[in-house]
């Protein structure tokens, strides 16, 4: 007798049932994506736009802004479309894959209900290590569940960055910004949409995260508009400070206990120093020592 | 000019952000650049970085604010991801006014 029926029949369920949950499994739990029918088709617009090889020479080799930035600006049309699809995939095939796991770990449970005898349970619970075992790609699901919105976010930063150079760009003049910078600006800006751009963003904020994660960060407060007003004064009045006011600032820099400056800029240095991080005490210490000295009024 | 970095919270609006940017810039320094980032209490929140200052800026820096939106013809200091009460906003541009 093959195994298969025997162990059927032990789970005793349904054939109803069991089709009901492959179906789910297999279809219904992964095509919920939260997003409408396109309005078009991102393939047929990019067919329409017709972006093509000789467009980039026309671009290379372009002699007015107006010529320039047509060019430019359907290449970008083009890049935008495509990337737009790239993200959708990338963010399907996460939902996809986390729909299915999931599914088949809740279908495994429903089964569970319906089994009553214990050797039919020992049967469901190989059933379900089966199932988990098949599904071993659960923990890279997971992984890249955390991945992917900050890849397409780092995406998103470095496409922004590069845009605004090329809008500002196309502001200038055919001799200032010529077909071949152009160009150039529309390879970056589609290298900027993609993964190899993202990883190499977030690796360069790594080194900064490395110096922040030795010291405690402190959380900036949200100053009232009169706080702020106090505190540009202040500014004001260090920035203010030059060669012939460095003995006030001197005297005001000695009551603060800090080292006597050689330079204004010195002074000022030493002075925004005492100010930070900005607490209420330390801003009226130094407002204080300012105003003793003659600094501010 | 040495940089440091101070969180913004990113259960704030983005009014309350830019108030807390100029309230920092106030006290001498300049907004650089915000990163998505974890605090040491695992909250998902803003890495902002500040350069100190010691001599004003020529010409001075406008007030700092935050926006979803890129008025036409502005030209942003710095743009890029922010959360803000408590989601993640792809494009916050640093405008100076």
């Amino acid at each position: 007798m093959s195994p298969i029926p025997s162990l059927y029949r032990s789970l005793r369920v349904p054939l109803s049932i069991l089709v009901i949950i492959l179906l789910v499994v297999a279809t219904g739990c992964s095509t919920i994506r939260g997003v409408p029918t396109r309005y078009q088709e991102s393939d047929a617009i990019v067919k329409s736009i017709a972006l093509v090889a000789d467009d980039l020479a026309r671009l290379q080799a372009a002699t007015s802004e107006s010529e320039r930035n047509r060019l430019q600006n359907k290449a970008i049309a083009v890049i935008d479309l495509q990337f737009y699809q790239f993200v959708r995939e990338l963010m399907a095939n996460r939902a996809d894959s986390s729909a299915a796991a999931a599914g088949t770990t809740l279908g495994s449970s429903l089964v569970g209900v319906f089994v009553d005898s214990a050797k039919a349970k020992t049967n469901y619970a190989l059933f379900s290590a089966g199932v988990i075992g098949a599904f071993g790609i659960v923990d890279k699901n997971y992984f890249f569940d955390k991945t992917v919105p900050a890849l397409v976010a780092a995406m998103g930063a470095a496409r922004a960055t590069s845009l605004i150079r090329i809008k500002t760009s196309q502001r200038d003049a055919i001799e200032t910004y010529g077909g071949t910078a152009a160009l150039a600006d529309l390879e970056d800006y589609f290298s900027a949409g993609t993964i190899l751009a993202a990883i190499s963003e977030i690796t360069a904020r790594s080194e900064s995260d490395k110096l922040t994660a030795l010291n405690e960060v402190r959380s900036l407060e949200v100053p009232t508009d009169a706080e702020i007003t106090r505190r540009k004064i202040i500014r004001r009045s260090i920035f203010a400070i030059d060669d012939l006011t460095i003995d006030k600032a001197k005297k005001a820099i000695a009551a603060l206990g800090l080292l006597e400056p050689k330079t204004a800029r010195e002074a000022r240095a030493a002075l925004f120093g005492a100010l930070r991080p900005a607490t209420p005490e330390r801003i009226s210490i130094v407002e204080q020592a300012l105003k003793d000295s003659g600094l501010l009024k | 000019m040495a940089k440091y970095h101070v969180e913004l919270s990113g259960k704030l609006t983005l009014s309350q952000q830019s108030l807390a940017i100029d309230g920092e810039e106030a006290l001498g320094s300049k907004f650089v650049r915000s990163q998505i980032w974890v605090n040491s209490t695992n909250v998902l929140t803003n890495l902002v970085e500040f350069d100190e200052l010691d001599t004003a800026p020529v010409p001075m820096l406008g007030a700092p604010r935050l926006s979803k939106i890129l008025p036409a013809g502005a030209t942003p200091d710095w743009v890029g991801p922010m959360i803000v009460q408590g989601s993640a906003v792809p494009e916050v541009f640093l405008l100076r006014i």
